[in-house]
């Protein structure tokens, strides 16, 4: 088996957790009134989540920084 | 194999004589007897142990000879023989190089000369040989030496390519760092805070599990941020640290405060044993000692069992050095998985049990320890339980005590009014900002993008509060501090600084220069309201 890198399982973990927000995040949409303040939160903490879980891939690139 | 002589003589009698005295000596020769300059050149092209030479000649002579055969032969000894020489001349002629001068009267001693000749020619093609071997073997080491040097260039590349290989890898590492700790760090502020407002809602109970579930996601990712960072930190050697002496037992109770509520859950017991002393004092950094404590407790109640029993002692031991120990009734470490506990990353990746753990806490608690000039360690008993501790020095000067913290004053929201300008350019931020504000209808919000808009708008609306984000676009937050407290008319406006990378010298700095309060993102909605009621309060008072 290849050795994962500290920071692959670290990306990993992030994963899994944003994970959980986003699906908690979506079970409260379901049930929440639409157009209502708690929608708009939830809609918030979802494109957030969103945002962060796009970032993971870059964030273990192995490409030295562009200068 | 016969000596083989060139003899240079027009008399053959004395030829003929030569011959027979070596003979008559039983030494085995084969003599080429020459008498002009051009067969005795002939001579010395062919295979040569010794050179006899008559002096007079009449076509040529003894000393042309000597000059053309050191020339041509210098290896071959060479010998005089004359019919009349006088003492001078023979001494002259072995000066310049010659073997030996052999009087024709005294053939007899001929054969010696020979035989001396022959031996000192052996003995010269050993040396020679023996030189050769030497230059053959300094040839062989010269060769080594390069072949090594050759290696040592290769390794040497092989260095550099892993040195260069090594930076490549710190590059990316830092790159991984710095994307981690800026960039996941805003979406995560908004998760974590958006979650809190949440929280202030009403919802039903399976709403309020669910935004439980969502608080403890952002707060475990927020936590493996923060450890990863401080680890790297530590490695690095750029933690700061201001070791001060701390009242261990106020820290224990602070920390043992902090995690009742999760024991509670599980129906664990905390208990906190006698202190030798009760103004007994650590040497630790007291935020650093308190994360370390917190770490402990709470693993210590989080891999318990139900309704088990965690129990904190303090032990001193030799060499003016404490021992704070937290003994739990868990299930046990086996021998051979202890010193993993210490590992980074040890439960990443790891199948998940029921527990949640980053599996940095107990690497970074050694490490932190260490850092402080102590450590941390465990013992453990399989179905007993284990015992972690950290050990520190005793301090040696009087305790400072920990400033209770600040509760805010009971205010009536409603009575929360006027105008806060908010300096950010993230707008995620603002809209979180926004929706805060919503719990206080009375304050309106005025945003800035940039900090000469922040200063232009503090001018023109005269706010009761300033949020100043420190990292904006075109200067720094401290420098829209300095312009501030540089200008009369809004010097006396209350600024609070928010920023995700709080050390504590820079919050002292910050305070230092005038602002009133350090907020760290993610926001602390709670923290963000009191502030409000306090400040927005008290100005419409004035």
């Amino acid at each position: 088996m290849v050795e994962r890198q500290p920071q692959d399982l670290l990306i990993h973990e992030f994963n899994n957790l944003l994970t959980i927000i986003v699906g908690f995040t979506d079970l409260l949409l379901d049930d929440a009134l639409p157009g209502g303040q708690v929608s708009a939160d939830l809609k918030e903490i979802r494109a957030a989540a969103a945002r962060a879980l796009e970032l993971l891939p870059q964030l273990g690139e192995r490409k030295p920084p562009i200068s | 194999m016969p000596l083989r002589v060139l003899h240079l003589e027009d008399d053959p009698r004395d030829a003929q004589l030569v011959y027979a005295v070596l003979s008559s000596d039983e030494i085995d020769c084969e003599i080429s007897v020459v008498e002009t300059r051009d067969g005795f050149l002939k001579g010395l092209n062919g295979p040569l142990d010794l050179i006899l030479a008559d002096d007079n000649l009449p076509q040529f002579d003894g000393l042309s000879a000597f000059a053309l055969a050191g020339e041509l032969r210098p290896d071959v000894p060479f010998v005089f023989l004359s019919g009349t020489i006088g003492e001078e001349a023979a001494v002259d002629r072995l000066k310049a190089g010659a073997t030996d001068v052999v009087v024709k009267g005294r053939m007899d001693r001929l054969p010696f000369v020979a035989r001396r000749a022959l031996a000192e020619a052996r003995e010269k093609m050993e040396r020679r040989k023996a030189e050769e071997e030497v230059l053959r073997l300094n040839a062989d080491l010269e060769q080594r030496v390069a072949e090594r040097t050759a290696a040592l260039v290769k390794s040497e590349r092989r260095l550099q390519v892993a040195r260069l290989e090594a930076e490549r890898a710190n590059r990316a590492k830092s790159q991984f760092l710095s994307r981690m700790s800026h960039d996941l760090r805003t979406p995560l502020n908004a998760i974590l805070g958006f979650a809190q407002l949440l929280e202030l809602d009403t919802l039903s109970e399976d709403g309020r599990e669910s935004v439980g579930q969502i608080m403890r996601g952002g707060g475990h990712l927020l936590e493996l941020i923060n450890e990863v960072l401080d680890i790297t930190r530590i490695e690095a050697g750029h933690l700061s640290l201001s070791l001060e002496s701390v009242n261990t037992v106020e820290a224990v109770n602070h920390a043992v405060d902090l995690v009742r509520p999760l024991a509670a859950q599980r129906g664990i017991e905390i208990e906190v044993g006698q202190p030798p002393s009760p103004d007994l004092q650590i040497h630790a950094d007291r935020s650093r000692f308190a994360q370390i404590l917190l770490n402990l407790l709470s693993n210590a109640v989080k891999y318990n069992r139900q309704n088990g029993r965690v129990t904190v002692w303090f032990e001193p031991v030799p060499e003016a050095r404490l021992r704070v120990k937290v003994t739990d009734t868990g299930a046990g470490i086996p021998a051979g998985k202890l010193a993993l506990l210490f590992n980074p990353f040890e439960r990443l990746g790891a199948e998940q049990s029921d527990v949640e753990g980053t599996g940095l806490g107990l690497a970074l608690a050694r490490r932190l320890a260490e850092a402080m000039g102590g450590s941390v360690g465990v013992v453990s008993q399989v179905d007993r339980g284990s015992t972690f501790w950290i050990e520190l020095a005793l301090g040696d000067g009087v305790a400072a005590t920990v400033e209770a913290p600040r509760t805010a004053p009971a205010h009536n929201y409603h009575e929360t009014n006027g105008v806060v300008l908010y300096v950010e350019d993230n707008l995620s931020n603002v809209r979180l900002m926004e929706r805060v504000l919503m719990h206080r209808p009375g304050v309106r919000l005025v945003h800035a993008p940039k900090g000469e808009d922040g200063l232009r708008l503090a001018r023109d609306e005269h706010p009761g509060l300033i949020f100043l984000d420190l990292h904006l676009p075109d200067m720094s937050g401290e420098e829209v501090l300095r312009q501030l407290w540089e200008d009369p008319q809004i010097r006396n406006i209350p600024v609070a600084v928010l920023s995700a990378d709080a050390t504590p010298g820079h919050m002292r700095r910050l305070l230092a220069s005038g602002a009133v309060e350090y907020l760290t993102k993610p926001l602390n909605i709670t923290r963000v309201m009191n502030l409000l009621d306090e400040r927005l309060h008290r100005s419409e008072g004035l």
